[in-house]
């Protein structure tokens, strides 16, 4: 098959594919109270997939392309086909369009249809293809092209890996959904948790996922004071994330926006500080320090169970540098909080202790986060790999040894934030030193 | 923190056949699934037939985990994990279908495709959070560990000559799609990421 009859089958495709698409959402709105689930089954209903091998149906109206269910595959060996015929189409027009050509014989809707059927075939194939993008944004701006619609492409587009760490895909989608919450912000809340689903979908498709992650830090600068129940759903939800990806850096930074701006809902002098260095921070306070705040237990409480989660996170699962990384986020935070003012001094009965399966334990998590208790907290957990007398073929070996020089290089910072004594910060920095004679680092402090 | 696989073998001394297999694939796209299911069970029955009776082993292959137990009676169990999945976790649940199946599943019933075991998806589900895991994992401790051998990669259980390419060529288990999917990737160097 040629590049034209190629690029006609796949628009057939794709336009009755929103046909169908529409048909399920009116069956579901019905059918469902919750407008969550509806967004949920929209959301993954169609999947685009790029397939090494054509489909056996040779006598299908859809060959060579496969269709199951509302899943699309393309064969790879059609994609470059198809991208140049729907290029030329593009150029075309565009060529036209600039030297003000009189050759156009072709309506306006004839020329709109075509732009947005090459477009889209383009995008799709291609994201990384500016002019397209722009081209339709102009679409949109023009009322052309419902950014509603939009929308539904680029989840399609971004149902296939490779697509989701393309730049040009993630502005756009920015450009339409704030296109869209301006012009209906009714219903805003709905669509920014639709692009939190997104974005979740996204960094379990492709880990590691930075512009999903990035995008999704941009969500919540976006939610407005009223959004406290949004925030709370999505603190609630990467919960449920960091504990089951406890080396994954992108979720905990997210985890960390999200609690600080809990924060500022619940205190409004509590600035963002994500991107200020720590000496500047702690400067601020000596400059302004003890400004009229409003103090209640909410900070606390927030602060101070996080810290009891992450703990109860390193002791369950050693090993895992970024849970350290974490902790240091958050006892910093908590000096700030403090010396600013903003923490209320909880009663012990109130502090409920979240893991308490352990005696000991419950005494280390239980502890109000101060120096002590962080030295004591990273002292236990260099103990450990003492006590068990391991085997060192094994992985729980590996990661005790790996936990004592976390635990160990914890103990350092908290010191050196607290100021504590210049005699055990050298003999600190000697111990790591030579537990990590790889590293310059501590190497080059010891002298 | 992920289990993508719980299955279950026969084994002889020279072959494994699949009895039950439990599989989580959300993570993958759509068109990828069914053929990461068949490489996943071709992944697990070799790893099956290359552990001895009696042996634990824990291979890592790209960012995939796979344990594997094989009981004395000729039973084998494989998980398939990513590599935050802890260790100690992963083998409490081993040992826990095993000591189940070998209960519920008498040895001349052991056929592929007759055996329902309808547990193995409650504990696919369950132990995506090791934290469920809790009690069995102080059972874990006492637990004889000197008999945990590490292997690092797939290849290194090959035997002389063996290529795990001509393994996965011959392989009657794998369709032409999957084979398809698997040259891509090896093409563009990355697993399961068709791009």
């Amino acid at each position: 098959m040629d590049g034209k009859a190629l690029y006609q089958t796949l628009n057939k495709i794709l336009d009755t594919q929103q046909m169908w698409e529409l048909f399920f959402f009116f069956a579901h709105s019905t059918l469902t109270e919750n407008p969550y689930s509806i967004l949920v089954d929209i959301a993954f209903r169609e999947e685009i997939g790029l397939l090494p091998y054509q489909s056996t149906e040779t006598n299908s109206e859809i060959y060579p392309f496969l269709l199951i269910g509302t899943n699309l595959g393309i064969p790879l060996e059609t994609v470059r086909e198809i991208f140049k015929f729907a290029y030329g189409i593009f150029m075309k027009i565009r060529q036209n369009h600039v030297q003000n050509s009189s050759e156009i014989t072709s309506s306006i809707e004839e020329t709109i249809r075509l732009l947005k059927q090459s477009t889209r075939c383009l995008m799709l194939l291609n994201p990384d293809f500016h002019s397209a993008a722009n081209t339709r944004k102009k679409l949109i701006a023009d009322n052309f092209l419902d950014p509603i619609e939009e929308l539904k492409l680029l989840d399609l587009i971004l149902t296939f890996p490779k697509h989701t760490k393309n730049s040009t895909v993630w502005y756009h989608r920015k450009w339409v959904i704030s296109k869209v919450i301006s012009l209906d912000h009714s219903g805003h809340l709905t669509r920014w948790k639709n692009e939190i689903l997104i974005a979740r979908r996204v960094a379990e498709l492709y880990p590691k996922n930075y512009y999903a992650w990035t995008y999704r830090h941009w969500i919540i600068t976006q939610l407005s004071i009223g959004a406290k129940q949004f925030l709370d759903e999505e603190l609630e939800d990467m919960k449920t994330w960091i504990e089951t990806n406890v080396s994954d850096h992108s979720g905990f930074h997210h985890r960390q926006r999200c609690l600080v701006k809990m924060s500022q809902l619940y205190n409004e002098n509590v600035i963002d500080f994500c991107g200020i260095s720590r000496r500047d921070l702690l400067g601020m306070i000596v400059e302004k320090r003890m400004e009229t705040a409003r103090i209640d237990e909410s900070l606390a409480f927030l602060w101070f169970e996080e810290i009891q989660l992450t703990k109860g996170l390193i002791l369950r699962y050693p090993g895992h540098e970024t849970l350290w990384y974490h902790l240091r986020f958050l006892s910093f935070t908590w000096k700030w909080l403090n010396a600013a003012g903003y923490i209320y001094h909880l009663k012990d009965s109130d502090i409920e202790v979240i893991r308490s399966d352990e005696e000991e334990l419950s005494g280390l998590l239980k502890a109000w986060p101060d120096d002590q208790s962080e030295i004591e907290f990273a002292r236990h957990c260099m103990q450990k790999i003492d006590v068990l007398q391991l085997d060192d073929s094994c992985e729980v070996h590996d990661n005790l040894v790996k936990q004592k020089r976390y635990a160990l290089s914890y103990e350092l910072w908290i010191s050196e934030l607290y100021c504590i004594s210049n005699d055990d910060v050298k003999t600190l920095i000697s111990k790591l030193a030579d537990i990590i004679p790889e590293s310059n680092y501590y190497g080059s402090r010891k002298l | 923190m992920k289990i993508y696989s719980l299955t279950v073998f026969s084994k002889d001394d020279k072959s494994a056949v699949n009895l039950v297999g439990e599989y989580d694939l959300s993570n993958f796209g759509f068109f990828q699934r069914s053929s990461v299911q068949e490489f996943m069970t071709f992944f697990a029955k070799t790893v099956a037939e290359r552990t001895k009776p009696g042996q634990r082993q824990v291979i890592e292959e790209n960012n995939y985990v796979f344990y594997s137990y094989v009981r004395a009676e000729g039973l084998a169990g494989i998980i398939i994990g990513d590599n935050e999945y802890p260790q100690r976790v992963a083998f409490s649940l081993l040992n826990k279908i095993l000591d189940e199946f070998l209960i519920k599943f008498p040895k001349d019933t052991w056929k592929p495709q007759t055996i329902v075991y309808p547990e193995l998806k409650t504990y696919l589900v369950k132990y995506q959070d090791p934290k469920q895991a809790d009690q069995i994992t102080k059972v874990q401790e006492q637990l004889d560990e000197t008999k945990l051998v590490m292997n690092k990669t797939i290849e290194t259980l090959l035997q002389r000559g063996e290529k795990l390419d001509d393994l996965i060529d011959r392989s009657q288990e794998i369709s032409f799609q999957s084979k398809a999917f698997y040259k891509q990737a090896k093409k563009t160097n990355s697993c399961c990421t068709i791009s």
